[in-house]
C-alpha cells in the first residue's frame, strides 16, 4: 500500500530531519519533494536551491525525485512512502487535509501527487514537540562569488563565523556550486636543444 | 575569630609588614597586551592588589586592538621594563613576518589591516618607544623574549619537541626563560635530561676509534605568560604569571575585565566588527600557523 | 646501489677537484656528486673552476657558472634532502653554523629536529666525523589552565655527519648506511676508514 504524506512546519523545526527519520525505517521504494512554499505576510522565503533533495540522496539511496515530470507519469511502484516537505509560518486553520495550503494544489495536481494526510509541526502529535525559533522575519543572503578565489582555509574560517551567528543569527546556510580549482602542475622547462 | 572593628592601627601596620618582607621575590609577568586597554587596566590592577611591584612585558603592546597609543602610554607610565614583540617590530620595520605564519588569505588580510590601521594610529612617540625596546631582558639566570631567544616570530608550544625546548633555553644561557607570542600561558618543566653520543672521528689518519660519551641536561623551566590582550586558550579571560624565585613557585593567573569595552572600542575606532565578534567568544582575532618550528627567514 | 660524494670546501682548488675527480673514476662506483658549499674562496683563483667545464659527475652543476657565475652562487640552494638526509653547509639553524665532533648533542639533536631528518651532513667545521645520538632521555612536564601533562621523550637514533673539506670527502651509501672517510690524491691506495 503506497502512501503519500504533506509535512509542514515553519523553516528550522526538523521537517527535513523527520522525513529522513521516515524514509531510512521504510523498507520500500521513496519518493521525496520540496514545495517552494508560498511568500505570506511578507515573510520571505529562503530559497532551497534543491539542497535537501541531495541531502536526503545522499543519505537514502534509491530515493526518487517526485519533481521530475518524467516519473510523475509513470506508474507509481505499490508500497511507495512519498513525502512533501512545506514551509509554512502559520499553522492551519483545519484538522487534517482540509487545512492544507490551497496555493500549493495545483503544483501538486501537475505532478500527479494526492496526499493521504497533512501533518503540521507543532499540530498534529504524530510529529516531534517542535523546538523552532520563533521568527518575525526571515531573509535569505546569496553571495554570488563566482571569480573570487578563495582558499579552504579561509572558507573555513569565513563558515565558522557565519554559522556561529558572527554575521547575525543564521538558522540554514550552505555552500552553493562550491568548486575549488587546483592549478595546474607548473610545467617542467623544456629541454634545450 | 578576630572581628574587624576589634583592630587598632597598629595591629593593620603590623600585618602589611609582614606581607612586604614575605613577598619581595614575586614578579608578574605580562605578554601581548594588542592595544586593549580595558584588559591591561584589570591585569595592572590584579597584580597592584597583589603587591607585586615587579613587572615584566614581553612584548606585542599592539597589533589588532583599538587603543594602540593608549596602551603604550600606559607602559611607559608604569615604567614596566619590556622587550619587543612581533608587532612591534613589524609596525617599526614594516612588515616582517612572511605569509606562511597566517594559514589562510583572510586572516592574512585581517592581520595586513590591522596592521595598516595600527601604523596610521600610532604616534611617532609610541613608534619611537617600541623602537627602542631590547630584543630581549635578563635579571640573572631568568631570560625573558617574545617568542624564543631566537626570533621574535618563533612559537614555543607546550608540546613542542622537548629537546629542542630545552635547547632554546640552554643555548641562550637561561635557567628559567619566559616567554609569549602563542597567547596561551604554560608552565613547562624539563628534567632527568641525558643524551647518550657514539663519536666517531674520521681524522687522524688510521682506523677510527668509536668513543661514548653522556651528556647530562640540566633542569631547565620554560614559562609562558599567555596573554592579556588577546587570549587564546578558550574564553575571553586575561591571563598571565606570577612567579615567585625564592620557591619557584609559578601561578597562571586568569581574570575577567569588561570585554564590552574594547569591543565598543574597536567598532569605533573603525577596525571590522568582526575583530569584536572574535574577542567577545574567545578567538584570536586572525588564525595563526601552529608550526612551532617556523621562523620567518625573511 | 645509490652511492653519494661528498664534498665541500675546494675554495677554488682546481687542484684538489681533480684529484677528487680522479679518485672517483677510478675506485669508486658514485651515481651522485653533492657539493656543499664554499666552491671558490679568496686564496686561488676562482675561475679555474669554469675551465672543467664538462667534467663528467658535475656538469650540471658548473654549466651555470658562466660570466654571470655570482648570480650562480647567491642563488644556490640551502642545502639539499635527499631521503632522509640533509645536505647542508652549516646546519639547519645557519650556513655558518659551525658543528663538530665536540659540538654539544643537545645542539647536534636540535639541528637534526629542524630539519626533521635521521643524518645531517655538514660541510662548515671541515672535520670528518660521525656523531650517532645512541640513547637517553627527557622528562617533561606542562601544566596549563585546563590539565597537567606528563611526557617522557627518548633521545631518537639519528647522526651528525662531518662531511670534511678539500681533499678530504665522503662516501655515503644511504642503502647501507656505510660511511667512508677519505682523502683524494695523496695516497692513492690508502684504505678508507669506513663505519657501517
Ligand atoms: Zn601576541
Ligand atoms: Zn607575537
Amino acid at each position: 500500500m503506497s502512501q503519500t504524506l504533506l509535512i509542514s512546519g515553519p523553516p528550522g523545526c526538523g521537517k527535513t530531519t523527520w522525513i529522513l527519520s521516515q524514509l531510512r525505517s521504510h523498507p520500500g521504494p521513496c519518493g521525496y519533494l520540496c514545495l517552494a512554499g508560498t511568500p505570506d505576510e511578507g515573510l520571505s522565503q529562503a530559497r532551497d536551491g534543491g539542497i535537501d533533495l541531495t541531502w536526503l540522496q545522499d543519505q537514502r539511496s534509491g530515493l526518487q525525485d517526485l519533481a521530475d515530470p518524467d516519473q510523475a507519469l509513470a506508474p507509481r511502484p505499490a508500497n511507495l512512502l512519498a513525502l512533501i516537505e512545506l514551509s509554512q509560518f502559520q499553522p492551519p486553520t483545519e484538522p487534517g487535509l482540509a487545512g492544507m495550503d490551497r496555493r500549493v494544489i495545483p503544483q501538486l495536481e501537475a505532478l500527479h501527487l494526492s496526499p493521504d494526510a497533512h501533518l503540521h509541526f507543532g499540530r498534529d502529535a504524530v510529529l516531534p514537540r517542535q523546538d523552532t525559533l520563533d521568527f518575525s522575519s526571515l531573509q535569505a543572503w546569496e553571495r554570488n562569488l563566482a571569480g573570487a578565489v578563495w582558499d579552504p582555509a579561509s572558507l573555513s574560517s569565513f563558515w565558522f563565523e557565519l554559522v556561529n551567528g558572527a554575521y547575525g543569527d543564521a538558522y540554514r546556510a550552505w555552500w552553493c556550486r562550491a568548486r575549488i580549482s587546483i592549478p595546474p602542475p607548473s610545467r617542467s622547462p623544456s629541454p634545450s636543444a | 575569630m578576630v572581628q574587624g572593628k576589634d583592630l587598632d592601627p597598629a595591629a593593620i601596620e603590623v600585618t602589611l609588614t609582614v606581607r612586604l618582607i614575605a613577598m619581595p621575590q614575586s614578579h608578574a609577568v605580562i605578554s601581548c597586551l594588542h592595544a586593549n586597554l580595558a584588559a591591561l587596566e584589570a591585569v595592572l590592577a590584579d597584580i597592584d592588589q597583589q603587591g607585586i611591584a615587579t613587572i615584566t612585558c614581553l612584548g606585542d603592546l599592539v597589533g589588532y586592538g583599538p587603543q594602540p597609543n593608549e596602551v603604550v602610554d600606559l607602559v611607559r607610565q608604569r615604567a614596566i621594563p619590556t622587550c619587543q614583540g612581533c608587532w612591534d617590530e613589524d609596525i617599526i620595520e614594516g612588515l616582517n613576518a612572511c605569509d606562511c605564519s597566517y594559514p589562510s588569505q583572510l586572516a592574512e588580510r585581517r592581520g595586513h589591516l590591522a596592521h595598516q590601521w595600527t601604523a596610521e594610529q600610532l604616534s611617532e612617540e609610541s613608534k619611537a618607544f617600541l623602537a627602542s625596546l631590547p630584543m630581549s631582558l635578563r635579571r640573572d639566570r631568568l631570560l625573558f623574549v617574545h617568542g624564543s631567544p631566537n626570533s621574535q616570530h618563533e612559537y614555543l608550544l607546550p608540546d613542542m619537541d622537548a629537546f629542542a625546548a630545552l635547547e632554546r633555553v640552554e643555548s641562550a644561557g637561561a635557567e628559567t626563560l619566559f616567554c609569549g607570542h602563542t597567547h596561551r600561558p604554560y608552565v613547562r618543566e624539563l628534567r632527568e635530561g641525558s643524551i647518550r653520543v657514539r663519536q666517531m672521528s674520521g681524522e687522524p689518519a688510521g682506523v677510527a676509534e668509536a668513543e661514548d660519551r653522556e651528556l647530562r641536561l640540566p633542569l631547565r623551566r620554560i614559562i609562558n605568560a599567555g596573554s592579556v590582550g588577546e587570549p587564546r586558550h578558550g574564553n575571553t579571560n586575561p591571563t598571565y604569571v606570577i612567579h615567585d624565585e625564592d620557591i619557584g613557585a609559578v601561578e597562571i593567573r586568569e581574570l575577567p575585565y569588561e570585554v564590552e569595552r574594547t569591543c565598543s572600542a574597536i567598532v569605533d575606532a573603525g577596525l571590522p566588527p568582526i575583530f569584536a565578534w572574535r574577542l567577545r567568544h574567545g578567538f584570536e582575532y586572525a588564525e595563526r600557523a601552529d608550526d612551532a618550528s617556523h621562523v620567518c627567514e625573511r | 646501489m645509490a652511492r653519494w660524494a661528498l664534498i665541500s670546501g675546494l675554495r677554488g682548488d682546481l687542484e684538489a677537484y681533480e684529484a677528487i675527480q680522479a679518485d672517483l673514476r677510478h675506485t669508486r662506483r658514485v651515481d651522485t656528486l653533492f657539493v656543499l658549499g664554499d666552491v671558490i674562496g679568496p686564496e686561488r683563483e676562482c675561475d679555474a673552476l669554469r675551465l672543467s667545464q664538462g667534467e663528467a659527475a658535475v656538469d650540471a652543476l658548473l654549466q651555470a657558472v658562466d660570466p654571470g657565475h655570482m648570480g650562480w652562487l647567491a642563488a644556490l640552494q640551502f642545502g639539499f634532502i635527499e631521503l632522509d638526509c640533509a645536505l647542508l653547509h652549516g646546519s639547519s639553524a645557519a650556513v655558518d653554523d659551525s658543528l663538530g665532533p665536540n659540538s654539544s648533542p643537545l645542539l647536534l639533536l636540535d639541528r637534526l629536529t629542524r630539519m626533521d631528518v635521521n643524518r645531517l651532513f655538514t660541510a662548515r667545521s671541515g672535520r670528518q666525523f660521525r656523531l650517532e645520538l645512541t640513547g637517553g632521555g627527557i622528562d617533561s612536564q606542562v601544566r596549563d589552565l585546563e590539565s597537567q601533562r606528563h611526557q617522557q621523550q627518548s633521545v631518537p637514533q639519528r647522526q651528525v655527519i662531518g662531511i670534511g673539506a678539500g681533499v678530504r670527502y665522503t662516501l655515503y651509501d644511504p642503502g647501507s648506511d656505510r660511511l667512508d672517510f677519505l682523502s683524494a690524491g695523496s695516497k692513492p691506495q690508502q684504505r678508507p676508514r669506513g663505519f657501517a
